[in-house]
């Protein structure tokens, strides 16, 4: 280890400045190394003040402090900052650790917990300080930009939506709402609605597992990635009672150009000039009354919502004993009227340990209560947010002669949205339980063997309650005409139990090994019974609901069912390294799924890991530029079962006629087996410039057979589909990470993070080779083509003499029929690039940090804003101000064709936008009060923060949010943009 | 503990013999003849799906030619049709393709399963009612999609699916897919003439409703014979609704006897097969997607005919845009479009025999007895005519589109006969309907096979055209 001999001028000048001041009290020490070194010159400030000394050639020092000063804090270069509370003491030996030791964290890859430095596999972390103080209800959405190859799109403002996770692009043909990756949280298996509504501060740790050295470890439910989440525990010491809390605002949405409503006059002009619409053959005197109505009814809507959050926590422990329990309360209100959402949570978590034996249970529990707005992401009336860009401007909300609800001029086209979202209720209840329990045996026989146990439950419970009141418009058309009430009961449980053995042990001293056999069953059975009432009263339960006959119409309907499936497997894990240099780790695993019919259910999957830490070699270890640097090499197979058990058993279905059961037959494949992903993953890991550079850097090759696919079928065999294990596809790219530290001074740090990845999805091989369309005929999957390109008839525009739309036919000829068959790719619907960067300022206990992200080179069908070229729906209502573009007389150049000839609008790829953004996702400036402050309160700290989520976004796109993982857009609830103040106390 | 839950789980690959819970394995679905029964009903369930009896085989032929017409306050539906703007394209998929061939599936469930239990006539009854299924689904297929409906034609007509396999079948000819018909529907008849209790009619096919579908299989096939001696078994075994019963009839009021078979739709989720037709949420203010044409609704003596009482809504009086409405489906106990679906009726079995009389050499006299029947039952106070030759023919057509009108005829039977659709001025005059004339050799007639198929199934022929 090298001496360390700057900063010498420094020790004079601090000896003469600290005579200076009052004396009342003095500690000495010797400050070294992790290897027992010297360190000289050493920062040691008195907390709060800029009194201070640094160490001598010894390392050691002499700091005289004020009596009521105890909090100390010790600073050297390439090193951590160590803080120290010397109440009591007079003598404070310092050993401060090597910063590069903080690249080695823990990082927790699933059932075990390693260091960073030895991994082969590629694992992104991200830390508690990047999720705690999360203003939303869904933290997942934190994830966005925070680690390269993990795209989250959000797209949806309901607090509480789950956000979509992909990590390295998609592993199947199905555009799953959720992405596909597995999350663990301590263990157990839960959904990822769970995993978003999980309470952000008990989180200690996320880990997403991306290569096959790291998932393979989960088999046949890795292939898209793995989310494992630790929660917090305590630790030995005094017990500590943290308190946070934050209030904020999301202001309310507002049209972009493309979705702006005509004015009532306008509207009112042309349904005059096109001949049709309710307006037409109104005496002048109406007329001109409407024209003046203008009602904005995405205001109407909408408003500026509130969100707040408490949270306290406790822990603490003995020898034995650590405790961790906290309690919190988060509501939050959506932008969209009547959306709110009200989270109760409690969490424990206990650990034991008496000599070889520990044992640890952990509990979460929640109760959520949420209304949504109703018929989101749906092109439907009852979605405000789509009804508001539809509804016609001159209808009113409130009649001004009755003063009650206004009916709309034509109310079989248009209804009153805020009639209908004052009068209706859609409330979801959400009870959870997380309960695992864990323990642990070293063997007292063989040094380094144990066995250990773990089990779990996951548990959740939900009530949906929809509400039409008899007296609402909506109420009134329903069967019987007097109110509904639907509610369902929603209840899914999966338990896992895992048993494993572990040995740890060294041969010489430079060959280390981890060995881990394991053996898990998981088994979900999920139950749902619903339940529809009609002919309601005052009473607003299924009680009131009235008893059916023939002749009144409320008749109740019913429905419920269960599903079911189970997963039996054994693996084993062998971690090895040589002399801390080479580092070798492999897995094996084998699967049985339920799901699959009986001679397909079993499968192996296995991957090894390679690491070589150059650093450690003799020619690298003294250079003064690389700090540290490490290949990795893994390759290996993960699995997919996501089916469902009756696509690989026959069975027959229930349904009725004439009032008499009735069952028919529906399609099966007793065929079907695993998919399964082979994943090739090339990574350096390098820490140049003194550690002030981060770099980590990913290739990888991810090739998915078997795809689980479902494959169009001749319609006359009586299905459209079947699943079949056909096709494959591959997922190729590149992740970048940069962590720096730009500027590292006492009273000023800037550290960049800065990420981004590029991932292109290749088909290719479909069932007999033969083009698939997906997603409603949006995407054309064909073999050796990029995976998700929006595949339309191209418009040309309009034909000036005559105004018809013009298209392109495939030879590039312009034609005025619209024929799907002449469909081309146009864009990609997946983002080429995606993002982010995180900049953090800190001046004394000031604390600045900004996130952008970014997603670049995808496109969405615009499907809302082409709802309103249309000029078949002038009658209906609100066209946006584009209808002023209509082609009105020959000779008239513009890209909307005559309103008056109806078929000359079509889907087609004149609603194609680019939809890539640039946002600024979140910033936060917090204050830390300093040392003298805090001992005045009493308190061991406490930080006040303000804090913008969401606050501006760059993009060409013209929907309400480009966000949208969808690829065609359907006026969604845009994301909430908040604002929030906070604190956290410590005492 | 440890120990515990390695016994707890040492045999859990056991514990993936999951059995489904919410469904019925095929091993156990058909064990008995009250099974295959329950799936007979499945297969009936399929004729409330949109591409058959709840929209396809009710408005839908009648917006495709003159009696229904898009009204201003339409939001899209069946607007693609109404001017044969349609192509192979999903936009303009009425859905009958895959319905018809999910019948047949259902229907040849029930034939295949057969084979394992002992004839008889319990097994009579279910099979008979099966095969009959099969038939009428060919040939719903044949009359939209077939290029022509002879006898003989050797045009592509539909493929003829008996079994279940995943194939890519190719499309037999309009003639193998009337034999297989007529195959099904004799074998149909001989197993429904000898039954073990009696066939809960008209919500089932009985005889008498395989009889009227073999005459009007027969009409199209133009074995003009056939046809009136299919149709007279029925008119001697079934009765038309007096004037008084007419109109309970279509409020599913009435068990009249003149329903053969009828699809039931018992409640508002099975489907509302009128709610395009007659909406009254606003009282004062009745409107409709599809309004009946004023052409259409002026063919009718307003004062006597029991028809135009019955379900021809003036509406002109009130107002609104729209001036006639057709009622015929405006929903039973206070629920919009709810009703069952009109199949087969004996009215019909009188046109078909006197059209086909009208066919044959030296009958004129017994094609007009059965229009003055029929006509004597539906206007009050009718003097029976005396017409012959192509004014004879023509009373017949213009007497099939007024008490037929929307129960799924009227396209077929310009497709049949070579009409040219010919709309008045109202077509015209809409904004909403750009084409009003569609004449005889038009390639939209033949309605285009949807392009999930074309796509799935590379050995389908498309139609000319598309």
């Amino acid at each position: 280890m090298k001496k360390r001999y700057k900063l010498l001028i420094l020790l004079g000048l601090t000896l003469v400045i600290s005579p200076v001041f009052a004396q009342n009290k003095i500690v000495k020490g010797t400050i070294t190394d992790g290897d027992g070194e010297p360190l000289i010159g050493v920062n040691i400030i008195v907390k709060g003040t800029t009194l201070g000394t640094i160490s001598d050639v010894e390392g050691n020092y002499t700091l005289s402090l004020p009596e009521n000063l105890t909090l100390v804090t010790y600073s050297y270069i390439g090193f951590e900052v160590q803080e120290i509370d010397v109440t009591n003491r007079s003598v404070v030996d310092v050993q401060l650790l090597d910063e590069a030791s903080t690249l080695s964290e823990v990082v927790v890859v699933g059932y075990t917990e390693r260091d960073r430095r030895k991994l082969t596999s590629s694992v992104a972390t991200v830390n508690s300080e990047k999720i705690e103080r999360v203003p939303m209800a869904t933290f997942d959405n934190i994830l966005q930009g925070a680690s390269p190859g993990v795209l989250v799109q959000s797209g949806n403002g309901q607090p509480g939506t789950a956000a979509k996770i992909t990590i390295r692009g998609p592993k199947s043909f199905s555009f799953n709402e959720t992405g596909g990756a597995l999350y663990m949280l301590d263990g157990n298996q839960i959904t990822a609605g769970d995993f978003a509504a999980i309470n952000p501060n008990d989180i200690a740790s996320v880990s997403i597992l991306k290569d096959a050295a790291a998932t393979s470890i989960y088999g046949s439910r890795g292939a898209s990635g793995v989310v494992v989440i630790t929660t917090k525990s305590g630790t030995k010491g005094a017990t500590k009672i943290d308190y946070h809390a934050f209030f904020g605002v999301s202001p309310r949405p507002d049209y972009n150009d493309g979705l702006r409503p005509l004015t009532s006059a306008q509207l009112i002009d042309l349904q005059h000039e096109i001949g049709i619409g309710p307006t037409v053959g109104l005496p002048q005197e109406q007329l001109d009354e409407l024209r003046s109505v203008n009602t904005n009814w995405l205001d109407a809507t909408t408003r500026d919502a509130t969100i707040q959050s408490h949270e306290i926590n406790l822990s603490g422990g003995s020898e034995t004993t650590t405790f961790y329990i906290s309690a919190g309360y988060f509501s939050q209100e959506g932008t969209s009227l009547r959306s709110r959402l009200d989270r109760y949570s409690l969490r424990t978590k206990v650990n034991y340990t008496q000599g070889n034996f520990s044992i640890g249970s952990n509990l979460y529990l929640a109760h959520t209560d949420a209304e949504d707005s109703e018929g989101e992401g749906n092109r439907n009336p009852s979605n405000p947010f789509y009804t508001s860009i539809r509804n016609a401007p001159y209808n009113r909300i409130i009649d001004p002669v009755t003063g009650e609800y206004a009916l709309p001029l034509s109310p079989g086209e248009n209804q009153n949205i805020v009639e209908r979202i004052a009068t209706n209720d859609e409330d979801r209840t959400i009870n959870q339980v997380v309960a695992g329990l864990n323990a642990r045996y070293k063997m007292p026989f063989l040094e380094g063997l144990s066995a250990a146990t773990q089990w779990g439950m996951s548990l959740s419970q939900r009530d949906n309650v929809d509400y039409l009141d008899p007296n609402s418009v909506s109420g009134q058309t329903v069967q019987g005409g007097q109110g509904s009430l639907f509610q369902s009961f929603t209840r899914r449980v999966r338990f896992t139990g895992t048993n494993s053995i572990h040995y740890d042990f060294t041969v010489g001293d430079d060959h280390a090994f981890n060995i881990g056999a394991y053996q898990e069953f998981i088994y979900f059975n999920g139950k749902s019974t619903n339940l529809e009432v009609f002919g309601l009263g005052k009473v607003e339960t299924i009680a009131g609901g009235a008893q059916g006959t023939d002749d009144n119409g409320f008749i109740p309907s019913f429905g419920g069912g269960t599903s079911e499936s189970a997963l039996s497997s054994y693996f084993g894990t062998l971690d090895y390294s040589y002399i801390e240099k080479y580092l070798l780790s492999a897995g094996i695993r084998r699967d049985g799924s339920a799901n699959f019919g009986k001679n397909n259910r079993f499968a192996t999957f296995y991957s090894v890991g390679l690491g070589w830490i150059i650093t450690e070699e003799a020619f690298l270890s003294s250079s003064s530029f690389v700090d540290y640097l490490k290949f990795r090499a893994s390759y290996g197979t993960v699995g997919n079962d996501q089916t469902s058990l009756t696509d690989s058993r026959s069975t027959f279905d229930l349904t009725s006629y004439n009032g008499q059961n009735a069952i028919f037959e529906g399609i099966a494949n007793p065929d079907l087996k695993w998919e399964t992903t082979t994943k090739i993953n090339l990574g350096v890991d390098a820490t140049v410039l003194n550690n002030r550079l981060n770099i980590n850097l990913d290739v990888y090759n991810e090739e998915t057979t078997d795809l689980l696919l479902d494959v169009p079928l001749s319609l006359t065999t009586g299905f459209d589909e079947q699943r079949q294990n056909i096709g494959s596809l591959r997922n190729r790219g590149i992740e970048l990470n940069l962590t720096t530290r730009n500027i590292d001074r006492n009273d000023f740090k800037w550290t960049t993070g800065f990420n981004i990845a590029r991932n292109k999805t290749t088909v290719l091989e479909l069932s007999n080779g033969e083009p698939i369309a997906v997603q409603g005929g949006d995407i054309l999957l064909e073999e050796d083509k990029e995976f998700g390109l929006l595949h339309f008839v191209r418009r040309a525009g309009v034909n000036p003499a005559n105004g018809l739309t013009l298209w392109y036919d495939l030879d590039g000829n312009l034609t005025e029929v619209f024929n799907e068959a002449n469909a081309v790719d146009i864009a990609p619907s997946i983002p080429k690039y995606h993002g982010g960067v995180t900049n953090t300022f800190t001046y004394k206990d000031f604390q600045l940090r900004a996130t952008f992200n970014f997603a670049q080179g995808h496109s969405i069908y615009n499907d809302a804003t082409r709802s309103l070229y249309n000029p078949t729906k002038v009658s209906r209502g609100s066209v946006s101000t584009n209808a002023l573009r209509f082609w009105r007389q020959p000779g008239d150049i513009t890209d909307l064709p005559d309103p008056q000839k109806i078929g000359t609008y079509s889907n087609d790829s004149g609603s194609i936008e680019d939809a890539s953004y640039v946002r600024l996702r979140n910033v936060l400036l917090s204050y830390d009060l300093p040392f003298p402050m805090i001992e005045k309160l009493k308190i061991a700290g406490l930080r006040i923060y303000a804090q913008g989520q969401n606050i501006h976004t760059w993009t060409a796109f013209t929907g309400l949010d480009p966000e949208n993982s969808d690829t065609d857009y359907d006026a969604d609830y845009p994301s909430l943009s908040t604002y929030t103040l906070g604190l956290d106390v410590k005492f | 503990m440890l120990s515990l839950s390695l016994i707890l789980m040492l045999s859990c690959d056991g514990q993936l013999d999951i059995v489904p819970q919410d469904v019925l394995a095929t091993e156990i679905a058909i064990t008995s003849l009250d099974d295959l029964e329950t799936a007979l009903l499945g297969a009936y369930a399929t004729l409330r799906r949109n591409g058959l009896y709840e929209r396809a085989f009710v408005m839908t032929p009648d917006a495709l030619a003159d009696n229904l017409r898009i009204g201003d306050s339409n939001g899209g539906t069946l607007r693609i049709q109404a001017n044969w703007d349609y192509t192979s394209g999903s936009d303009s998929d009425i859905g009958t393709w895959e319905d018809a061939y999910v019948l047949i599936f259902r229907a040849n469930t029930v034939i295949s399963n057969a084979d394992r239990f002992e004839d008889g006539s319990k097994k009579n009854r279910i099979v008979g009612q099966a095969l009959a299924l099969r038939a009428l689904g060919h040939f719903d297929l044949l009359r939209y999609y077939a290029p022509d409906y002879n006898r003989n034609s050797t045009e592509p007509g539909v493929p003829v699916v008996t079994f279940f396999e995943i194939g890519k079948p190719s499309r037999n000819t309009v003639s193998e897919v009337y034999d297989q018909i007529f195959s099904d529907l004799s074998a149909s008849a001989v197993a429904l003439g000898d039954v073990d209790a009696e066939i809960e009619s008209p919500a089932q096919m009985d005889l008498r409703a395989v009889n009227a579908l073999q005459a009007r299989v027969s009409l199209y096939a133009e074995e003009w014979q056939d046809a009136i001696d299919f149709a007279s078994s029925v008119i001697s075994a079934s009765s038309l609704a007096n004037a008084a019963d007419y109109a309970n009839m279509w409020s599913d009021d009435f068990a009249a006897d003149e329903l053969l078979f009828t699809v039931v739709f018992a409640s508002r989720d099975e489907g509302q097969i009128g709610s395009r037709l007659y909406d009254d949420d606003v009282p004062t203010q009745i409107t409709a997607s599809l309004p009946l044409s004023s052409d259409m609704a002026l063919l009718y003596d307003q004062v006597n005919d029991v028809r135009y009482s019955s379900f021809v809504l003036d509406n002109r009086a009130l107002g609104n845009t729209d001036a006639f409405i057709l009622f015929k489906y405006s929903g039973r106990n206070g629920e919009r479009g709810l009703h069952n679906a009109k199949v087969l009726r004996t009215s019909e079995m009188y046109l078909i025999r006197a059209e086909a009389y009208t066919n044959l050499p030296g009958q004129d006299i017994a094609a007009m007895a059965d229009l003055n029947a029929l006509r004597a039952s539906r206007i009050s106070g009718y003097v029976n005519e005396n017409l012959t030759g192509t004014a004879l023919v023509e009373a017949i057509a213009l007497e099939r589109r007024k008490e037929l009108v929307a129960e799924g005829h009227r396209w077929f039977d310009l497709r049949r006969t070579g009409g040219d659709v010919v709309r008045g001025g109202e077509c015209a005059a809409s904004a909403l309907t750009t084409n009003c004339n569609l004449f005889v050799g038009d390639v939209k007639f033949t309605y285009p096979i949807p392009l999930d198929e074309v796509l799935a199934n590379p050995n389908i022929e498309q139609n000319t055209g598309y």
